[in-house]
């Protein structure tokens, strides 16, 4: 075998040449991407502080002015959330002035499989900066993986700001690993107030009443109540807040914070009678039990506003008003609410909320500004004003119109307050709920076999793993 | 037993045409070999008589029934591929039986005519096996034992023989012939091969270029050619052929050629013309050559042998004739040796002559 | 510049740059070797790129699941075969197993049988090619649009309103009211919907492949049948199709091993609601969204088990197909 040694050679040169080559343009692609830093940032004082004692109506501009130490040109965070579409937009109108000011970029991320990405990326460590978290169940499993706010936020500052609950909810052991920066109200009867014209007055204040009133009024629609349940991997999820508002009225909070522990049995006599409270609204919905199913929740108020109209009530949270028909109609004048009537007069003024919680998992000095003015009046005054949120901050009161500011009256002058059930339950008690909802509206009937079903997974999601 | 005629039968596809009007009678008993060179249409006749053509133009009848638009399977032949085409699945039973089992041939009748089949092939022993386990000959056998047992009106052959060795050859052809003689059936047998033909066929089709050039009994067409294709194609080794031309001579003309005397065969003197200048193609077999000592008219050629290649009991003689290549086949015991000069003779009645541009024989121009 | 331009160079120049120099760094180590065993040792260096990623990424995470399919979900003790009892006992999980049968028997049969059916009948047209290719065209999209694109055909109104749906709007047609298409779980119809939109994606696929072997077969057989008697269908039963069952042996285990994997299309079209549930849904659920690593691993290793023999009969088929050439 006689090879000449001359290509050989050449062949040798031009190789290792094209090989570094390679190795060089890997390194430089590499680097566009941002990876964790590993020192962590001085501790700044919170920039909320300065953001708190300006007026509320200042400028957004202005207040992340003082808010932003230093510049961060050039460098990134990254943010995972579940929102997509135009709740996406809003998020992005809020970082927007943060991100001129520090001339920072925020790279945001919609997932509606937010759990699969975070039950990864605390797995193998790759994750994002900051990242909505699906709930404050969630959250306590990944306690060890997020950073303490405490360092990065003013906590005193924080929790004047704030609702006490909500404070709560994003703590673990006395860290502070959550916070919220938007919320919103559970558990409002939205109408149209043209359908309905003397409800905004004299709205229905207990559940009786509202029969009474639905019987007085069934003609002016084709059914009472306009349902849908679903949401891709997570539909039934809109059943679940009746469920939960139901017992809330019915049995009380002790008896709903029992629930959500697992201390109470799904088959619970009380547990099984909101079901079938629930029932019967399914019953009375429009379209039935199959329209029930396949409508999205986003269009399943659409209805209200048809002629004529194909129900009278949709039960759902304050961020409706940012979907569906909503979008285009006119607060006030073209929908309307009422809280959620009392069932035992015991407990009335019960209200059960829900927000979005952030955390950070990467300690960078882009993250925690950010995380700081995410958290400021002027910062979530931005997605208020854009409509369908309401903020977590006590501050950031700049509502575009009356029902928001209803809403967030509701929210701070609760009396009794919950955070929403099936957030605060492990993900496996969570997504065995919506599926129940899903087969009960299917079949109201095989109910027992459904709550017995769920009692199996109470007893293995709440195990200690 | 059938007949199968063909009557002005034409196969186009698209421009070409594969066969062109085509008119024969194959009669019932017979053993009709269609032989030519690659593309004259041979396959193409044979498949149409099978049914696996459509027929352009014409009539196609077995027996008395015009056959064009029936089916293979109604038309009762049976067919034999060059590829054998057994199927590979089954065994050689199966094989043997699955055309009767199609028609509802009761059992008793099957095992019968399977058994008489493996009988009459030498069978016996492989019916178990299947097809992929035999040797080429025995697939062969199964493939005839497959067209037996269905005891049709006409056997088809298409070019069975080719896949197989020289020795398996002849055997296989033999045992082809036996199976004539006892059956008795319409035989049509397709080759490219003319010793096969020759040797197996009652009579000859010989084709070429989808036209049939003669038709008739082997000795037919060995002595009484038609055409200069039919004589260069019937024959090994093959006819010579040299150009001659007529020459001025007495009150008539004489042949010459470079290299040959020709006198006139007296059989083709009208046929030749008085005309001068005339140019025709001579054709003498190899086997018709002599050495000297004729008696009788002969045509004399000067040749020189070139190359010689010995046969036992015969040479053959490659040799030049004023330059122009011919072959003889002479009795090895004139030693021939390369170089050698030879005064060779034919006699004249086994010379032919054939006019150059429609290759006709004159002696048909003569009879006509 | 732009990152995704960057990658692309990367990969266009450095892909083949790295396999030269790889080469060529092997050539380099050869040469300590004695020349007798260069022929021995060169075809291991030319190997262990592609060898090291299947170990590091197809034997360890085997090893790693099987190993966690033991384990609780912390990966902290062991449990012994707890999480395989869940497997067989969870209700969800049962429910699973059930449909996935249900997976198994009717894809193969469609996917298999239309296929068989289509390549046989397209062989006699003459539009054959552009026919192949509307039947191939569906597998060139993804699950997921495929699992969108069916969701508009099944999309259901309430009675009354518009049918934006296809089917619904054919039964409006035949004055029929609309159907839930998805939500009917009685005799398993909708698992059966959702059987029929893989088959639709995957029929083009048996199509091809039968297609090819189906030209693969000595068109003198097929004559010989027609001589010997065969009407068109007994020559599709006798003969074409006892040839091709070496070829639908093949394709059937394919589709066998695809459908036991199915999550795309019931993921997006109906999450494993109304009794959908598929066997790789539940594992992507225990895992992701209950966090029970062990118990999805031990899904994960029922599958595996699942499939091995499938596999081991392709392979054995394999190796007899290639024996015979």
């Amino acid at each position: 075998m006689s090879v000449s040694q001359r290509p050989t050679g050449t062949i040798r040169r031009v190789g290792t040449l094209l090989a570094v080559a390679g190795l060089v343009f890997a390194a430089c692609s590499s680097a566009s991407t941002p990876s964790p830093s590993a020192a962590p940032a001085t501790a700044a004082p919170s920039p909320s502080s300065a953001a708190a004692s300006a007026a509320p109506a200042t400028p957004a501009a202005s207040a992340t002015a003082s808010a932003v130490t230093e510049s961060l040109a050039g460098q990134t965070v990254t943010v995972i959330g579940t929102w997509g579409g135009s709740e996406a937009d809003a998020f992005k109108q809020m970082v927007a002035p943060w991100e001129q000011q520090t001339g920072a970029k925020v790279a945001y991320t919609g997932t509606r499989d937010l759990n699969t990405v975070l039950t990864t990326g605390v797995a193998s460590g790759v994750l994002p900066d900051l990242a909505g978290l699906p709930g404050p169940g969630q959250m306590q499993q990944w306690a060890d993986s997020l950073v303490d706010l405490g360092t990065v936020l003013d906590v005193p500052t924080y929790t004047s700001e704030t609702a006490a609950p909500l404070v709560d909810l994003g703590t673990v052991n006395g860290k502070l690993v959550g916070v919220f920066i938007k919320t919103a109200v559970k558990g409002l009867i939205w109408y149209d107030p043209k359908t309905l014209t003397d409800l905004a007055t004299t709205p229905p204040t207990t559940w009786d009443a509202l029969q009474q009133y639905i019987t007085a009024n069934k003609s002016k629609a084709k059914a009472p109540w306009c349902l849908g349940v679903e949401s891709g991997a997570a539909s039934g999820w809109p059943g679940t807040d009746w469920i939960e508002d139901i017992v809330l009225r019915q049995s009380g909070p002790d008896v709903y914070n029992q629930w959500w522990q697992g201390k109470i049995k799904w088959t619970d006599p009380q547990i099984k009678q909101a079901w079938q409270t629930f029932g019967e609204v399914v019953a009375s919905s429009y379209g039935g039990a199959d329209t029930v199913n396949t409508t999205n929740f986003a269009n399943a108020g659409d209805p209200l506003f048809k002629s004529p109209p194909g129900c009278l009530f949709l039960h759902q949270a304050s961020f409706i008003t940012g979907l569906g028909a909503f979008k285009t109609l006119k607060a006030g004048t073209d929908y309307n609410f009422f809280q959620f009537p009392d069932i035992n007069a015991q407990y009335t003024g019960a209200v059960e909320g829900a927000g979005d919680l952030f955390g950070m998992f990467h300690d960078t000095p882009a993250a925690r500004s950010l995380m700081a003015y995410l958290v400021t009046a002027p910062a979530q005054d931005i997605w208020v004003k854009i409509g369908g949120a309401l903020s977590a901050n006590k501050n950031a009161t700049d509502y575009p119109d009356d029902i928001a500011k209803r809403s967030a009256a509701i929210l701070t002058n609760a009396k009794i307050f919950v955070f929403d059930a099936s957030d605060l339950m492990p993900t496996a008690m969570n997504d065995a709920f919506w599926k129940g909802i899903v087969d009960y509206i299917k079949d109201p009937t095989q109910l027992d076999s459904i709550l017995a079903n769920l009692d199996t997974v109470q007893t293995q999601a709440y195990a200690p793993q | 037993m059938a007949t199968v005629s063909f009557e002005h039968v034409t196969k186009r596809y698209g421009e070409v045409t594969a066969v062109d009007d085509l008119t024969l009678d194959i009669v019932d008993g017979e053993f009709m070999v269609f032989v030519g060179p690659s593309g004259c249409g041979k396959t193409t006749s044979l498949r149409m008589i099978a049914g696996l053509e459509d027929i352009t133009a014409g009539l196609l009848r077995i027996g008395d029934r015009v056959v064009n638009d029936v089916a293979p399977k109604d038309r009762d032949i049976a067919m034999v591929f060059q590829s054998y085409a057994l199927y590979p699945h089954m065994t050689v039973r199966d094989n043997l039986a699955f055309g009767l089992k199609l028609r509802k041939v009761p059992k008793t009748e099957i095992d019968k005519r399977v058994a008489d089949a493996a009988q009459i092939l030498d069978l016996g022993k492989y019916l178990d096996r299947k097809p992929k386990e035999l040797s080429g000959g025995q697939r062969q056998r199964v493939a005839l034992g497959r067209a037996i047992v269905r005891e049709p009106a006409v056997f088809l052959m298409d070019e069975p023989l080719s896949n197989l060795d020289a020795k398996l050859r002849v055997q296989t052809r033999a045992e082809i012939l036996r199976l004539h003689q006892r059956l008795q059936t319409t035989m049509v047998y397709v080759t490219h091969d003319q010793t096969e033909a020759m040797t197996m066929g009652t009579r000859i089709a010989v084709m070429s270029d989808g036209k049939l050039q003669q038709v008739g009994p082997p000795q037919e067409l060995y002595d009484t050619p038609v055409n200069k294709f039919v004589a260069g194609f019937i024959g090994s080794p093959a006819m010579n052929f040299i150009e001659v031309a007529t020459v001025a001579a007495g009150d008539g003309v004489r042949l010459e050629g470079p290299g040959v005397t020709l006198p006139v065969p007296d059989r083709l003197r009208q046929a030749i013309g008085t005309a001068a200048g005339r140019s025709l193609v001579a054709g003498f077999r190899p086997e018709h050559f002599t050495i000297g000592g004729e008696i009788g008219a002969t045509a004399k050629f000067a040749a020189t042998a070139d190359v010689v290649e010995y046969l036992g009991n015969e040479e053959l003689i490659h040799a030049t004739v004023a330059g122009r290549d011919i072959v003889a086949l002479l009795s090895s015991e004139h030693r021939v040796k390369p170089g050698d000069a030879m005064d060779l003779q034919v006699p004249l009645e086994k010379v032919h002559l054939f006019d150059p541009e429609s290759d006709l024989s004159l002696a048909f121009q003569a009879a006509s | 510049m732009d990152p995704r331009l960057v990658t692309a160079i990367v990969v266009v120049v450095g892909v083949p740059a790295v396999l030269i120099g790889y080469i060529v760094l092997t050539e380099q180590v050869l040469r300590l070797f004695p020349e007798r065993l260069k022929p021995k040792v060169r075809p291991w260096l030319w190997l262990a790129p592609a060898l090291t990623f299947l170990l590091v990424w197809l034997i360890y995470p085997t090893i790693g699941t099987a190993i966690r399919s033991f384990q609780n979900s912390a990966g902290t003790k062991f449990v012994g075969f707890d999480n395989f009892v869940y497997v067989f006992t969870n209700p969800a999980m049962q429910g699973a197993l059930k449909n996935n049968a249900i997976w198994l028997v009717l894809l193969t049969a469609l996917a298999v049988g239309l296929g068989l059916l289509i390549a046989v009948l397209v062989d006699r047209v003459r539009y054959e090619p552009v026919a192949k290719s509307f039947i191939f065209l569906p597998l060139a999209i993804s699950m997921v649009a495929a699992s969108v694109i069916w969701q508009f055909m099944f999309a259901y109104r309430p009675p009354g309103e518009p049918q934006i749906g296809t089917l619904n709007a054919i039964a409006g047609a035949f004055g029929a009211g609309p159907v839930p298409w998805l939500t009917v779980s009685e005799l398993s119809f909708n698992t059966i919907l959702l059987v029929v939109v893989m088959a639709w994606m995957w029929t083009g696929f048996c199509m091809v492949i039968i297609s090819a072997a189906l030209k693969g077969i000595n068109p003198e057989l097929i004559e010989a049948a027609r001589v010997d008697g065969a009407n068109e269908w007994q020559v599709f039963r006798g003969i074409i199709f006892p040839l091709l069952l070496p070829t639908l042996a093949v394709v059937s285990t394919t589709i066998i091993i695809t459908a036991l994997k199915a999550f795309d299309i019931v993921y997006v079209m109906t999450n494993g609601n109304f009794d959908t549930e598929v066997i790789a849904n539940r594992m992507y659920k225990e895992m992701f969204v209950n966090g029970s690593f062990g118990r999805a691993s031990a899904i994960a290793i029922v599958l595996l088990l699942a499939i091995v023999p499938v596999m081991a009969m392709n392979i054995r088929r394999f190796r007899a197909q290639e024996a015979i050439r």
